[in-house]
């Protein structure tokens, strides 16, 4: 009994540590001393993570090995069609720039206010998947924030901005969700991450294997027409009104290094759940 | 001087649960750095260290990985606390070795489903057999393979494995 009456005094004296800590959090009073501590160990961890990064490319392109060699064959013909799509597209921008600007048309691209931001590091816990970014709200960041990868597909949100980093829910964390469209087409659905990768929820119409889904734009958490992946299986009955659709993001999340925060873009309905 | 070199430790191994442990996943699961190291502390330098170290880990932790305090506290109070009570009352694991494991497990699986609960009630849709099979087994196995390996390095250099219970550490 000796022995519990000490771990008690002690586990009580934890719990109201933790009380403590989480008001202080909630109060946004720890926010100058989490900035200051993740700056300080901010170089410690790339060190860390640039020693490590390389090793685990290579376990993980070994084990990948076929799949790569099979993406290689498929980008490579990908790579040929799109050169060539290039080319008459490059034709038919220049045509419609012509055309904006006889009509006076002025752009309200959103992209015209990207921050770009080095991804710090990451953060995997059961079913969550975080960022951590060098900019924060000293830099214009703030939360709600989509986030993009450099060729301009979504990768998640900034759930917290401090002054000098930020933290960002990315889509595949399970607790992601986005409003999405297939691209040409009027179905539509959620876009859900499960933890690991990304699957999409048809809510109306017929889609395809190779269709490329986009953000909607509906409830306006996010922007229109962002790209989010591919849809590269579709499970279940042919029957199913409600399959399961299973997304390749087009970029390879957990080895992105750059990313866009969208500083321009203010979420209308943000709240983060915690 | 200790309080420095624990304080160093608590460091680095916070540094590793955010900038190695996302490296190298195992399905759905990583390892998870703090629960080993708070184990292992309270092996070799008894458990008075890991109550000392508690609160630091808890602050690094929850600034680095932006987890709230008042989960990571319920995940990992109760680890301490427990293995004294399986040492005290049921002695079933009967070497310092058997009973760091047996309690690896345990942590193992009490922190990814206290994880596992908080990412569900921010919702998250996953089903049992999902967490158990994608997260809990292969979680259980890398922090297993961890301690063991971290355990027998301290054996090898020639630590003593101490007891779990306050009373036996001269309080």
């Amino acid at each position: 009994m000796l022995i519990f009456s000490r771990y008690i005094y002690w586990t009580v004296g934890m719990i109201v540590l933790a009380v403590v800590l989480a008001i202080g959090g909630r109060a946004g009073i720890l926010d100058p001393v989490q900035d200051t501590f993740l700056r300080i160990t901010g170089p410690m961890e790339e060190g860390v993570s640039s020693t490590f990064r390389p090793v685990s490319n290579f376990l993980r392109n070994i084990r990948d090995l076929d799949r790569l060699e099979m993406e290689n064959r498929r980008l490579l013909g990908e790579n040929e069609t799109l050169r060539n799509e290039n080319a008459s597209l490059r034709g038919d921008s220049d045509r419609l720039k012509e055309i904006e600007e006889a009509l006076g048309y002025v752009t309200n691209d959103p992209s015209a206010e990207q921050l770009t931001a080095g991804v710090l590091s990451r953060i995997q816990g059961p079913l969550t998947r975080e960022l951590r970014i060098d900019r924060g709200t000293d830099h214009g960041v703030a939360e709600g924030n989509p986030v993009l990868s450099v060729r301009g597909t979504l990768l998640g949100t900034v759930t917290e901005a401090l002054p000098r980093s930020s933290f960002v829910r990315l889509l595949t964390d399970s607790r992601s969700s986005v409003a999405a469209q297939v691209l040409g087409s009027p179905a539509d659905g959620i876009a859900r991450g499960d933890g690991g990768g990304v699957s999409f929820e048809l809510v109306e119409g017929d889609l395809n294997i190779g269709d490329v889904v986009v953000s909607s734009g509906l409830g306006g958490a996010y922007p229109s027409d962002i790209p989010i992946g591919e849809v590269t299986a579709i499970l279940g009955d042919s029957q199913d009104p409600f399959p399961t659709v299973r997304l390749q993001t087009t970029v390879r999340i957990s080895t992105t290094r750059t990313v866009l925060v969208m500083i321009s873009f203010t979420s209308s309905r943000f709240e983060v759940e915690d | 001087m200790r309080a420095i070199l624990l304080g160093l430790f608590v460091l680095v191994t916070v540094l590793a649960q955010v900038a190695i442990a996302p490296f190298f996943p195992f399905l759905g699961a990583v390892v998870n750095f703090p629960a080993v190291m708070l184990l292992l502390l309270a092996i070799f330098a008894g458990p008075y260290s890991v109550m000392y170290v508690f609160p630091v880990l808890v602050l690094f932790l929850g600034f680095s990985t932006n987890i709230d305090f008042e989960w990571l506290v319920l995940a990992y109070l109760p680890l301490l606390p427990c293995a004294a009570w399986i040492q005290s009352e049921h002695r079933i694991p009967k070497t310092p070795y058997a009973l760091a494991l047996v309690m690896t497990v345990v942590a193992a699986v009490w922190i990814r489903s206290i994880f596992v609960l908080v990412a569900i009630g921010s919702g998250s849709n996953v089903t049992f057999g999902e967490v158990f099979v994608e997260i809990l087994l292969p979680g259980v196995a890398l922090d297993g393979v961890i301690l063991s390996l971290a355990y027998g390095l301290c054996r090898w250099i020639g630590w003593p494995a101490r007891s779990f219970e306050l009373a036996r550490v001269g309080f």
